[in-house]
């Protein structure tokens, strides 16, 4: 995991969620830290912070429940983006 | 179409025409349900309810959180004189204790496990298990009177306290043939439903009307971002038809839509209502999905009552026309108003039980006479469409001057810099009200002093608000709707905050 992404994620967190304390294993959509609708807005700040496209097969409850999951994600979109340039 | 009817007629012809058709399709799991399957589901639950002492109609709690076991557990109810009070699974127990004051449950129904302590009233557990075989003869009797109250749902109330809203069979039936006729909806129809079933716009929309046309319903879950990409794939799977649905639900789609690119479902009417439609994610979903979007305008004490399906080019800003009911525009002391003449909107129809549920102070205020006051404003115009222009309850009086928030948020969203905008009323000491604007900024440069500017160009000066805040979002209510009762108290603090 890209350590380097996760502040930049907590910020992203507590801008959506009015500055909660959050850790990287909090299950933000199970404790509802964040909700359904938020989400979209989570994935458009994601985007926009970390320069990705995340697909639609990726919008699953795993990968948006943790800032740890988050992360990997952005890796691993970061690792398909520069194996295709 | 569906016939008048009384109700044990009505619905076991239902059941029996329809007996080996799907009535119910889960798209998480793929599995589904027929009618048959329905009426063996009910009796069995029936059983399992037992009787009830007396002969009067019992008032008992239906907290569900699956969409599949709502219509077997509301026809065990009707077939045994319960009446079914919608409760929201996520509620807390205060909250439930307040309904419960209101209404004195009898017993509650459920199909999980309630938290510990939840209330003291007996509990039925409904476990949702499809028996073998299908019924196709044995009538259902129901045993509630076509008139007195077959469900009751709860509105969130401007006062904190809910209203408690009864709907009769012959209530739900009318409105259901009106609106099915207007649109062409038959019972070759399949239902998408993702909102949830606790609120009229999922239970009345989506699953009463379904059944009660004998049409088909598919649920893949109350929509998010997550399952949004499953509801789109199994509507194409499902062959889905009709969606009702609402805005914050058209931009998911749209957002996920986008990224899917190709292969979306073909929907043949998708009917948007609960709240204001913004032009822009209109035509975002429009142009992504090929299809228009029809607005409806209902509420859950009167159903639908306009829709706007043949006005779309013309008037697309309006919600339509009355549908099954009759509307009129009253000003203050009552005078109905001409066309174009801006009042409140008043409805009545017999889609509307005509009071609330033991709440007289309630009903008193809002039921007079035979027709029901929305707190809505709005006019009609020459060709009869209505044009909703805000809630009367949110129009700020200024120094004896009645502002129009909307006015206002409708400015603001022009500019590019704002995503979301919400303008409310709050006590002054010199006017009366004073205007305070809240916005959710789309671009970082966004600056108050920007969008006063724009106000000042755009509006009267009485009109420009005396703060802009910006915020990261906007505070919600428990039905998703901006909540104008925590800006007030979020104004109040941030201007506390600042000295002023």
């Amino acid at each position: 995991m890209a350590a380097k992404n996760v502040p930049r994620i907590i910020k992203i967190i507590k801008d959506l969620s009015k500055n909660k304390t959050v850790g990287i294993d909090t299950k933000l959509l199970d404790s509802g830290v964040i909700d359904s609708l938020m989400t979209m807005k989570l994935i458009e700040m994601l985007e926009k912070e970390f320069s990705v496209s995340i697909p639609n097969e990726e919008f699953t409850h795993f990968n948006f429940n943790t800032i740890k999951a988050m992360s990997e994600l952005v890796d691993r979109l970061n690792i398909k983006g520069s194996k295709k340039k | 179409m569906i016939p008048s009817d009384n109700p044990s007629r009505m619905i076991s012809r239902i059941l029996e025409e329809n007996a080996c058709k799907v009535f119910f399709i889960d798209g998480k799991s793929d599995s589904s349900y027929t009618y048959g399957n329905l009426h063996g589901m009910c009796s069995c639950f029936r059983k399992k309810l037992g009787s009830k002492s007396g002969k009067q109609p019992v008032d008992v709690a239906v907290i569900l959180r699956e969409q599949a076991s709502y219509m077997p557990v509301l026809l065990a109810c009707w077939s045994s004189g319960r009446i079914p009070s919608i409760i929201d699974p996520n509620a807390t127990s205060e909250k439930f204790e307040t309904l419960n004051r209101l209404i004195r449950f009898k017993s509650i129904i459920t199909d999980f496990d309630l938290a510990r302590g939840y209330s003291k009233l007996p509990k039925h557990r409904y476990a949702h298990e499809i028996p073998a075989g299908t019924r196709k003869s044995a009538a259902l009797e129901v045993k509630l009177p076509a008139r007195s109250p077959f469900v009751i749902l709860f509105t969130s109330g401007s006062t904190g306290i809910p209203k408690c809203v009864p709907l009769s069979f012959e209530n739900i039936t009318s409105n259901v043939r009106a609106f099915s006729n207007r649109l062409g909806i038959n019972r070759n129809d399949c239902f998408l439903c993702t909102s949830p079933p606790w609120y009229a716009h999922g239970l009345y929309n989506s699953l009463l009307s379904s059944f009660f046309l004998g049409a088909k319903i598919m649920s893949p879950g109350i929509l998010n971002v997550m399952n949004c990409g499953l509801a789109l794939d199994r509507s194409g799977r499902y062959g889905a038809s009709i969606y009702h649905l609402m805005p914050s639900m058209l931009k998911i789609l749209t957002m996920v839509g986008r990224k899917i690119g190709s292969g979306l479902p073909k929907f043949r009417h998708v009917i948007c209502g609960t709240a204001r439609l913004e032009k822009k994610d209109k035509e975002d979903f429009e142009s992504l999905f090929r299809i228009p979007v029809t607005q409806q305008y209902g509420m859950t004490e009167t159903l639908f009552m306009c829709v706007n399906d043949r006005g779309q080019d013309k008037y697309s800003e309006s919600v339509g026309r009355p549908v099954g009911c009759k509307l009129k525009i009253v000003d203050g002391e009552g005078r109905t108003l001409g066309k174009n003449e801006t009042g409140e909107v008043i409805c009545r129809s017999d889609s509307m039980y005509g009071s609330y549920y033991f709440q007289k102070e309630e009903t008193t205020a809002s039921y007079s006479d035979g027709w029901f006051r929305t707190g809505d404003s709005g006019f009609f115009n020459e060709d009869n469409y209505l044009f909703i222009t805000g809630r009367l309850k949110e129009i700020i009086k200024k120094g004896g001057m009645n502002v129009n928030p909307n006015e206002i948020d409708g400015v603001l969203m022009k500019s590019p810099l704002l995503k979301q905008a919400k303008t409310i009323g709050i006590p002054d000491s010199t006017y009366g009200e004073e205007i305070i604007s809240f916005a959710v900024k789309s671009d970082k440069s966004a600056t108050e002093a920007e969008l006063i500017a724009l106000c000042r160009k755009k509006l009267p000066a009485s009109h420009v608000p005396k703060k802009i805040f910006l915020i990261n979002e906007m505070p919600l209510t428990s039905t998703g709707k901006v909540s104008s009762s925590d800006l007030a108290s979020l104004a109040l603090k941030m201007q506390k905050s600042k000295g002023e």
